[in-house]
């Protein structure tokens, strides 16, 4: 039978890490939509 | 697929490792646990967390060690192997062990109101606080266990537990790169940033269960693959 453990391993890992840079990607452009305002200037106390 | 097969293998396991479970891994938490819940009142299901991924993470070094050897030659195909494994990880390690730290955590608690008048004998105590997402992640970093143990061969309870946090490790870092890439572009002029990643405390009882099942699916899935590939 031919190795396929690591194959998989190795394609579920990047996958993981493809949707991992996705979602943060879109969770920071949703959240500057949402709130423009916070990214506008910096924020001084 | 026969259940004969399984019931053998079960026994077999009983007969050859029944003891070894008995001296190095019931007696000592059952002390453990009574000096443990004698002394203090926290940190005991992390006690039971780590020997349930030990006694999993074991479970196949010594059916793939040398001196193992004659367990490939047990006349039960994969998945009746496979089978009776998952038996012992999921219900025989998390019941004894559980059911073990609570015998001894009452005991103790006897004891300690025996000698101290205003200490409190509360049973359900060590049940209360354990939330359905932890037992769920329970199974599911059993099937990863599993999976270590069938994959390494020597110290694979370490091995994959450092896999795990390197990995974790890696994820992290993906992540804060890829936040920090995104908020240069969208607001350069900022310096400073504060970005959650929380993808897991933000779902719901049933995303964390569908997440655990496809999880446990996945890994033992593996280790079927793996123990085919490595089986003579």
């Amino acid at each position: 039978m031919k190795k396929y453990t690591n194959k998989i391993l190795i394609i579920t890992g990047l996958i993981l890490a493809l949707g991992l840079i996705l979602s943060t990607t879109v969770n920071i452009q949703k959240e500057y939509k949402n709130h423009p305002y916070k990214f506008s200037k910096i924020i001084e106390e | 697929m026969k259940r004969d097969n399984i019931v053998k293998l079960l026994k077999l396991y009983f007969i050859e490792n029944g003891r070894r479970d008995l001296m190095y891994l019931i007696i000592p938490l059952a002390l453990i646990a009574f000096v443990f819940s004698f002394l203090s009142t926290g940190g005991l299901h992390f006690l039971g967390v780590l020997f349930v991924g030990i006694f999993v993470a074991r479970l196949f070094e010594s059916f793939t060690s040398s001196a193992g050897i004659h367990y490939l030659m047990v006349p039960a195909n994969t998945k009746e192997k496979i089978l009776s494994s998952m038996i012992l990880a999921n219900i025989y390690a998390p019941v004894v062990i559980f059911s073990i730290m609570f015998v001894s955590n009452i005991l103790a608690k006897l004891l300690r109101s025996l000698l101290v008048q205003t200490a409190v004998v509360d049973g359900g105590a060590f049940f209360s606080g354990i939330s359905l997402g932890q037992i769920v992640f329970l199974f599911a970093g059993i099937s990863i266990l599993f999976f270590g143990s069938v994959y390494f061969r020597k110290k694979s309870f370490l091995k994959t537990v450092s896999v795990c946090l390197g990995v974790s490790a890696l994820y992290s870092t993906i992540i804060f790169i890829t936040a920090v890439i995104n908020y240069k572009i969208v607001a350069p002029e900022f310096e400073s940033f504060h970005y959650e990643s929380n993808l897991i405390e933000n779902m719901s009882d049933a995303w964390t269960v569908v997440l655990a099942l496809l999880v446990m699916a996945f890994f033992y899935v593996l280790s079927f693959i793996r123990l085919r590939e490595t089986e003579v």
